[in-house]
């Protein structure tokens, strides 16, 4: 018994003060996250108020746990761990549901039940499927999100100068393409989301076909696996209808220089640290625009940058490389092109829209985009400022499953009243 | 703060084993477990330590009245007045919400809904207090005179924010003698350890599924709901159970035995041995300073169990539905009073524990939705009165995905393991001492590792900030 207890007790203390002292000793010099994107939890300030408040103990729990050892490891090692609990059996078919917790820290119901009903499904979450090596979001339609966005950009239409062309370009999401039956009817079609969508537009407001030119090439390489924007192959696809929608003629994707960059993983695999899609990353194509051009992106303060609206060197700073395109997401850009045939397009985008502004290059004197996440100027002064003659939304499926772009398009034009 | 928390493991305990150990002296071994035990609190809610020491001093002040005027008609004053206030303290911040909005519900004029946050463990120390001034009052115990054998009985960290309910003469004695053995404090670490890998291996995990599953809005089926039901089943016992062990654990490692308050529910055979096997501690509380002072099943038999059931209930959540599961438990305890026991002690054993199982997961859809409406309409898909599919493929993948948690958390939930292992030993003296003196050490640190890995696992939070 003596022996037992000894054993015991020596174990338990050296783990203990162990970790502990690696802990207080370790470098909390780490200040962003890669992983995970975000800025990892300083020191707080003590004061009186903060700790009254329940702020100084909240952020110090955050702060402990954020600078844990081996936390990047552990991280990992637990996301692997968490696989043993099912029995492999037929399909590798998983379903990730990712919305974090900071604090480590369960406050589960103990006999006190505060929150027992409540869901960890509410918007702030992902929901993955992860079928062998690919990973898909779910799409879940929404007739009213659908009718809240067709009213926002009819509402646009009617506030802009008739002689803007006003277009619109709904862009599917990889599973929607699945050939696998059982799996894919987990999803909502989003055929019949868009079709919906589209009768509700203003007959004035010209509709891509983008999901028939990535229907008909949905057995090639158009949207990544571990990511959850399609390719830039795809893009092209989808650039190929807008042309014909605008009555212009399509730059042949051999006239592009292209460059693949390999070893990436991108939002779906942050999002579910899934080893199968580790083990198998994905390859970016990118295409260099050919047409001489200067690209200025402005940030939310207002300063600008040039930067290379397609630029490899962005897939070495770990930041995401689909950052290649468009440098990533700001609230707006500008790209002028050596063409002077009066044409100016604005995009009003999500970061699918990323890999497509690229193909329009050739055909218009500027490219502008807008981000109605982070712009802060009102989108129709912008419209008439920059006397633009076309404006392309370009949006992914979401736009269908919740209202969030909705209500931001409505914002941006209400902006300044 | 939680136990199962890494700022708990790697900061707090550390520094409170360093700072207990340093004293030889009772006294200041006693302060050191007070000062801790309300930085403790104090971390989770730094406004209301003021609660905590508040209910104390009112607790301790009193006592000492009664003491003093024991016999007299000030004593039972006395003790109405204590025992009104505590009750007054928890009514007002756990249900003043529920009151306000119930009676909007029917007068003619809008009271405005109070903002009032809860804080938290107030349900355990307001009883445990009341129990104290019971006690005393009955002359069971004396009023001790020293302030800080009552702050210690009533903040002492373990059991401050969700139990065991102990009673103070639970550890008397060890206030005042406290035995910290070589051998308690190991045991205690054992306790902890088996405490924690419930918490955050089963319960944890087993809640990550749950809220998935069981969501409104999720492409739900009848198999789904059951299974989700099931999966809460085994996370609620796991969470409140891990988290008692974990208390009875700490608690030993300073010399104080809290009392038990899980003895594997889930093998019961019908509601009233159900209620003798979970939350034990709240159900003596009931059974010792309601049910029976009331009259218990001697005098007006029914009215006392609507009383006990009705307040069980209640005291689980300031909502509906939390009154209906214990009033459900109340009417089945009744009935099985009444006849339902004859008809289920006949029957083969099986009998009596499908009956429980299908009696505890249907309770438990109650206490999961809040919404009334949305544990009605569970229910109504678990029994076929709706016309979702049998299964989905969705189901399917969480069943997959989970079911090696779920089969080991079953088996968990039973004594089988405990047995299994004492039937080997009791073959194979030689094999008990070996894995008394290696293995258990061993899967102990090994919980730890695992309990450690997954706790920063999710912490894991990564910007989805793309989702547009």
């Amino acid at each position: 018994m003596k022996r037992q207890a000894k054993l015991n007790i020596i174990l338990f203390l050296v783990f203990i003060f162990g970790l502990s002292a690696v802990n207080l000793l370790g470098a909390k010099s780490q200040t962003v996250s890669q992983l995970e994107q975000r800025a990892i939890q300083q020191r707080p300030a003590f004061t009186i108020d903060r700790f009254f408040e329940g702020k100084f103990t909240r952020e110090y729990d955050n702060f402990f746990a954020d600078n844990f050892a081996f936390r990047t490891s552990l991280v990992q090692v637990g996301t692997d761990m968490k696989q043993l609990k099912g029995m492999p059996v037929g399909d590798t078919a998983s379903i990730v549901v990712q919305g974090g917790d900071n604090m480590a820290v369960n406050m589960n119901a103990t006999g006190e039940a505060t929150e027992a009903g409540a869901t960890a499904a509410s918007s702030t979450t992902s929901k993955y499927l992860i079928l062998n090596d690919r990973a898909f979001t779910l799409f879940a339609y929404s007739p009213s999100a659908a009718e809240k966005y067709a009213e926002a950009l009819n509402r646009f239409k009617s506030s802009v100068d008739p002689k803007v062309r006003v277009y619109s370009l709904l862009a599917p999401t990889s599973i929607e393409f699945l050939d696998n039956e059982k799996y894919k009817q987990m999803s909502d079609s989003q055929k019949v989301a868009f079709d919906h969508l589209n009768e509700l537009l203003d007959p004035s407001i010209g509709r891509v076909d983008a999901y028939g030119a990535l229907n008909e090439h949905r057995s090639e390489y158009i949207y990544f696996r571990t990511d959850h924007h399609w390719t830039a192959l795809g893009a092209y696809y989808a650039y190929t209808k807008f042309m014909d929608t605008i009555g212009d003629k399509p730059v042949p994707l051999d006239r592009y220089e292209s460059g693949e960059i390999e070893g990436f993983l991108g939002t779906a695999y942050k999002g579910t640290l899934n080893v199968d899609l580790k083990s198998n990353p994905d390859t970016i194509t990118y295409y260099t625009p050919f047409v001489d051009n200067t690209y200025t992106m402005y940030t939310s303060k207002g300063k600008a940058a040039v930067k290379k609206v397609v630029d490899p060197n962005y897939a070495k700073r770990g930041n995401g490389f689909y950052a290649v395109f468009l440098g990533g997401d700001y609230p707006w850009g500008e790209i002028k092109t050596s063409n002077k045939n009066g044409k100016r397009i604005a995009v009003v985008k999500d970061s699918y829209a990323n890999a497509f502004v690229p193909y329009l290059l050739p055909h218009f004197e500027k490219v502008y985009y807008l981000d109605p996440r982070h712009m802060n100027e009102n989108m129709l002064d912008f419209v008439k400022r920059e006397k633009i003659t076309d404006v392309l939304f370009l949006n992914n499926s979401t736009v269908a499953r919740n209202d969030g772009i909705a209500k931001l398009l409505n914002e941006k034009m209400d902006l300044g009243k | 703060m939680v136990f199962s928390s890494l700022f708990f493991l790697y900061l707090f305990l550390p520094v409170l084993l360093m700072a207990y150990f340093v004293f030889k002296n009772t006294t200041y071994r006693n302060w050191v477990l007070i000062l801790f035990s309300f930085a403790f609190y104090a971390w989770g809610e730094p406004i209301w330590i003021i609660l905590l020491l508040l209910a104390s001093i009112i607790g301790y002040v009193f006592a000492l009245g009664i003491e003093r005027y024991r016999g007299t008609g000030l004593a039972k004053l006395l003790f109405v007045l204590a025992v009104s206030v505590n009750i007054g303290i928890l009514a007002f911040f756990k249900y003043a919400g529920f009151l306000v909005d119930n009676l909007n519900a029917v007068l003619p004029f809008h009271i405005p809904h109070p903002e009032v946050t809860l804080p938290i463990g107030i349900s355990f120390f307001t009883f445990e207090i009341i129990c104290y001034l019971t006690d005393v009052y009955k002359g069971v115990i004396e009023a001790p005179r020293s302030p800080k054998k009552l702050l210690l009985y009533v903040s002492f960290f373990p059991h401050l924010v969700a139990g065991p309910i102990i009673r103070y003469t639970d550890i008397q004695q060890q206030i005042d003698n406290p035995k910290v053995t070589l051998a308690g404090f190991s045991e205690g670490i054992t306790r902890f350890m088996i405490g924690l890998g419930k918490k955050v291996i089963f319960a944890n995990l087993l809640g990550e599924s749950v809220s998935v599953i069981l969501n409104p809005s999720a492409d739900s089926s009848v198999l789904g709901i059951w299974f989700g039901v099931c999966l809460f089943a085994l996370q609620i016992y796991f969470d409140f159970s891990g988290y008692s062990d974990m208390a009875i654990g700490l608690g030993k490692m300073f010399g104080f035995n809290l009392r038990e308050n899980f003895n594997y529910p889930y093998i019961s055979k019908n509601a009233g041995d159900f209620w003798r096997r979970w939350n034990m501690s709240l159900g003596g509380f009931f059974r010792d300073y309601v049910y029976i002072p009331l009259g218990g099943n001697r005098r007006f038999h029914v009215r006392n169990l609507f009383v006990v059931w009705f307040l069980t209930g209640f005291w689980h959540g300031a909502s509906w539905n939390f009154i209906i599961w214990g009033l459900y438990f109340g009417l089945l305890i009744y009935l099985e009073s009444l006849f339902l026991r004859k008809w289920l002690d006949a029957a083969p054993k099986f009998v009596a524990h499908i009956y429980m199982t299908l009696a505890m997961l249907v309770g438990w859809v109650w206490f999961y939705f809040t919404d009334l409406w949305a544990a009605v309409k569970a229910l109504g898909i678990m029994f076929g009165a709706s016309s979702l599919p049998l299964t989905t493929v969705e189901l399917e993948i969480y069943f997959k995905e989970n079911l090696l948690l779920f089969l080991i958390a079953i088996i968990a939930s039973t004594p089988l393991a405990k047995w299994t292992i004492g039937r080997i030993c009791q073959a194979n003296p030689r094999l008990q001492t070996g894995l008394q003196d290696y293995a258990v050490p061993v899967f102990n640190v090994a919980l730890l590792i695992a309990a450690t890995i997954l706790l920063v696992g999710s912490t894991y939070n990564p910007f989805l900030y793309y989702r547009f």
